[in-house]
């Protein structure tokens, strides 16, 4: 994996402004419960660590959560729409199977006609985005959007106890520009290793195994985890493994950031990674408790969750760190400046 | 160590119905088996990697003592 550092090419490249869309509809695990999911509330919370998830309105898609993001996103970077040369849109529950969902985004927020698109790279779809709004802007444009949505309650099955209490709604977008060097965005890599190709899985609405009756019958149509402790623990490692060849690479440490941000697939894996990294709870930022499992935005998410509650003080290091099926992980070292903490601070409730 | 008895202890904790006679199999839910997993890594030490549960069937006492000997060993 070649980790892409933006010093090596003699600048820098800086977040800023992160926005985020949620849905408002709060499901609670006695909401599940109610639903008809196979466990009770109590064991839902007690297994995943999630209390409650925010699931989309019926009328709301991806692309409606990802323009809220990137609406916000723009307003705190103070850029206006015709300055973004490049949208990049993680997601794997898009608004369709074709078009894109970024063209839907493009649209609704009023870029100009510059390059739209999706990657797909499941929980790790924010860094990836990322990484290529990254080498986006290195390559000359200008200001860039990097952003990550994901409507997984359309594909759960709610009868599914692998899979019921883990997801929720979410996007998050980040504006990403020319800044000093050797700040910002520090140093970034991502990767694939395709043995993992239906570790967590939509087996049905693709090329491979079109709609049909039959499939929808069997629930082939909604999102499948056929062996949750070998993904858990390759997730954990996932994210471990890319954290440190990042770190390395600038000749850090765990100890060396003031923030660990991880993939929110469920509290016991961010308890496992927590212990094999030898970090202290009050390091690793956490939302699942109350956001669920957002897959691709997740990461992202959390980076803002600790931004805009004052976590992060200008110049401090923080550790950006996913890991999704596929399998796919990723990691970016980033600091923040002054004026993009002040602008995604939030007063406290 | 009696590797099956602490097998034995950790799913009791864990895992409702476990069957008296170690041979049997029983389902065991994919949730639970993290926290089974978990708490043997703590208990004897350990570390499990994904590539560990490829070709394993935990769906006994008997056979989840085994995997755990092998991975000891």
């Amino acid at each position: 994996m070649k980790i892409f550092k933006p010093r090596a090419l003699g600048f820098g490249l800086r977040l800023s402004g992160l926005g985020i869309g949620l849905p408002e509809r709060r499901v609670t695990n006695a909401d599940l419960q109610a639903m008809g999911a196979p466990m009770s509330a109590d064991e839902m919370g007690k297994l995943t660590g999630i209390t409650e998830r925010r699931w989309a309105a019926p009328e709301q898609a991806a692309s409606d959560l990802a323009l809220l993001a990137c609406r916000e996103a723009l307003t705190r970077s103070k850029r206006a729409p015709a300055e973004i040369e490049r949208l990049v849109l993680g997601t794997v529950s898009p608004d369709h199977p074709s078009p894109s969902t970024a063209c839907a985004v493009q649209h609704a927020l009023g870029l100009g006609q510059v390059p739209a698109f999706d990657v797909s790279a499941a929980c790790s779809s924010f860094v990836f985005a990322l990484e290529l709004a990254a080498r986006s802007v290195a390559t000359g444009e200008q200001a860039v959007l990097a952003a990550a949505v994901d409507v997984r309650s359309r594909y759960l099955d709610v009868s599914d106890r692998a899979t019921v209490a883990l997801f929720g709604d979410g996007a998050v977008a980040a504006v990403v520009e020319r800044g000093p060097v050797g700040e910002g965005l520090i140093a970034i890599g991502v990767g694939s290793d395709g043995s993992g190709v239906k570790s967590v899985y939509v087996p049905a609405g693709g090329s491979r195994e079109p709609v049909t009756a039959e499939a929808i019958a069997q629930k082939r149509h909604r999102l499948t985890m056929q062996d949750g402790p070998a993904v858990y623990l390759q997730a954990v490692d996932g994210m471990l493994d890319i954290a440190k060849q990042v770190l390395d690479s600038e000749g850090l440490g765990f100890d060396d950031v003031k923030l660990v941000v991880p993939h929110q697939a469920n509290k016991r894996m961010l308890d496992r990674l927590a212990r094999f990294a030898g970090l202290p709870p009050e390091k690793v930022v956490i939302t699942v408790d109350t956001l669920g499992n957002t897959s691709g935005a997740s990461c992202g998410l959390a980076l803002e969750r600790a931004l805009s509650q004052g976590r992060v003080a200008p110049g401090e290091k923080v550790l950006l760190v996913a890991a999704g099926a596929g399998y796919t992980a990723g990691a970016a070292l980033l600091s923040f400046d002054a004026p993009t903490i002040a602008a995604t601070l939030r007063p406290p409730p | 160590m009696n590797v099956r008895a602490v097998v034995r202890e950790v799913l009791e904790a864990n895992v409702d119905d476990v069957p008296a006679d170690d041979a049997t199999p029983f389902v065991i839910p994919s949730i639970a088996l993290v926290q089974v997993l978990e708490a043997l890594e703590t208990k004897l030490e350990l570390r499990f990697a994904a590539k560990d549960l490829a070709q394993a069937q935990l769906d006994s006492v008997e056979r989840l003592a085994r995997f755990v000997v092998q991975r000891l060993a």
